[in-house]
């Protein structure tokens, strides 16, 4: 891992965490649509990253995030259990062995609809997991599916247009 | 020996996952620690200096809004001056003596923080105990009751919503049929947790006579809030046959997702009420 790389991680985590905070926080629709956007920090880290650094920037992320919800705690469990889970998903993504590390986590390295897929699976653990655990039970299933449905929609297409959005000021 | 740190290398990744995760659920079950409280929430300056900031481009676009909330709270103050100067002492016999009817202390302040739409909900404000802010007391807005101060700080404060699991507010029921039985139907209202626009009244004795469209408001039963507050009105009320309460639901005459200025109110002669329900002197 360069400078250059590392630079870059910092800059979208920045960018990301800055934009739920003060824009994506007050944007939820219907009272069940929420975004969480700053997964995207974790979701888009270079493949080759190790996982235990990748664990250490969610956990900071979602501190972070938590800081400002008031949920000490909450979002940075979320973060770091799908950065520990993105490796496998890889893999099941990519099955030829080794290649993982190789991946480019883009739309041109992996494909439209891969990069997609990628995309929507870990966003619906993600809120699967921060929502359950944030309700703290299971009494609310349909309420808090219906929230989890929502959200991993409205998440999931702000999270690919940003990213496409950001790589294409970056290009040009 | 070597065999088994290769294998504790091999798992490293995991033993690391596992330390934040005990990590993060150490801090959110220790959420109402002090040194918690005062770093992990909006109170902490740095956050509120900069949600205040996101709050006051809000603001500057709802000015209206504001103007709205400001002219309608007039309109109360002028309605309640009228009523009191109308007021005739209803009871023979009892007078209100003046400490008494001046218990209560109200400070504005600013709404720069709030959620609505979470399980357990908070508003941060931007007056702490250098305004004479204290845990425990209560919150109103123009359109009705807020919550309850969480915490204070030199400057700012936390306060639990009453869109929080674990809020009650002390309410009954106002209407002519009431009045005229002379009796109060009492009940706590509290939030069930799934829409931010609706609480449930409970234990409301069901031979009470309470109906849709009824205002629900703050009882004369309860040292936080003053009197007759608005909390909003009867949306629904069901019952069975076998129960002993009415199901009610109520509407929200206060819209959270709006908050700009609220009230925290101060009963002075809370101190003094406590004491007197719980002197260890009397068994």
């Amino acid at each position: 891992m360069n400078t250059q790389t590392i630079l870059k991680i910092a800059a979208s985590a920045i960018i990301y965490t800055l934009l739920q905070v003060f824009i994506l926080r007050n944007l939820v629709f219907f009272d069940v649509a929420f975004c969480f956007v700053y997964i995207s920090v974790i979701l888009f880290l270079p493949s080759s990253t190790p996982t235990s650094t990748a664990l250490v920037i969610a956990f900071v992320t979602g501190i972070l995030v938590d800081i400002f919800y008031n949920t000490a705690g909450l979002h940075a469990s979320a973060a770091v259990m799908i950065a520990y889970i993105r490796g496998f998903i890889l893999k099941v993504l990519f099955p030829s062995k080794g290649l993982e590390n190789e991946i480019v986590i883009s739309v041109e390295g992996m494909g439209v609809e891969r990069f997609i897929r990628y995309i929507v699976i870990l966003t619906f653990i993600h809120h699967t997991y921060l929502f359950f655990l944030e309700a703290g039970t299971f009494n609310f299933f349909l309420n808090t599916s219906l929230k989890i449905l929502a959200s991993v929609m409205f998440s999931s297409i702000v999270i690919f247009l940003l990213h496409v959005y950001l790589k294409s000021l970056r290009n040009s | 020996m070597t065999q088994l740190f290769g294998i504790l290398y091999k798992s490293r990744h995991f033993f690391l996952f596992l330390a934040l995760q005990i990590i993060c659920f150490y801090l959110m079950s220790k959420n109402n620690v002090y040194w918690d409280v005062s770093f992990f929430n909006t109170t902490n300056n740095v956050v509120a200096r900069s949600l205040e900031v996101s709050q006051k481009a809000n603001e500057f676009v709802g000015l209206g809004k504001v103007n709205e909330q400001l002219a309608s709270e007039n309109a109360a103050l002028r309605k309640q001056l009228t009523d009191l100067q109308e007021m005739n002492p209803g009871i023979p016999g009892y007078k209100q003596d003046s400490v008494m009817a001046r218990r209560f202390d109200y400070t504005v302040a600013k709404v720069v923080g709030s959620t609505h739409n979470l399980t357990d909900n908070f508003i941060t404000i931007d007056k702490g105990i250098d305004d004479g802010v204290r845990a425990g007391m209560g919150v109103i807005s123009p359109q009705g009751v807020v919550g309850q101060v969480a915490y204070a700080n030199k400057n700012y404060s936390r306060v639990y919503s009453i869109l929080h699991s674990r809020q009650m507010v002390s309410a009954e029921v106002l209407n002519q049929k009431l009045r005229e039985n002379g009796t109060v139907a009492l009940g706590i209202a509290k939030w069930d947790g799934t829409n931010p626009h609706y609480v449930r009244l409970n234990t409301v004795d069901r031979f009470k006579p309470v109906a849709k469209g009824d205002s629900v408001v703050t009882s004369l039963q309860n040292p936080i809030f003053p009197p007759h507050v608005m909390i909003g009105k009867i949306n629904e009320v069901s019952n069975t046959t076998s129960e002993a309460f009415h199901n009610i639901t109520v509407r929200l005459s206060a819209d959270f997702s709006s908050l700009i200025y609220v009230y925290v109110v101060k009963n002075k002669l809370i101190e003094s009420q406590q004491e007197a329900e719980t002197n260890p002197g009397v068994k």
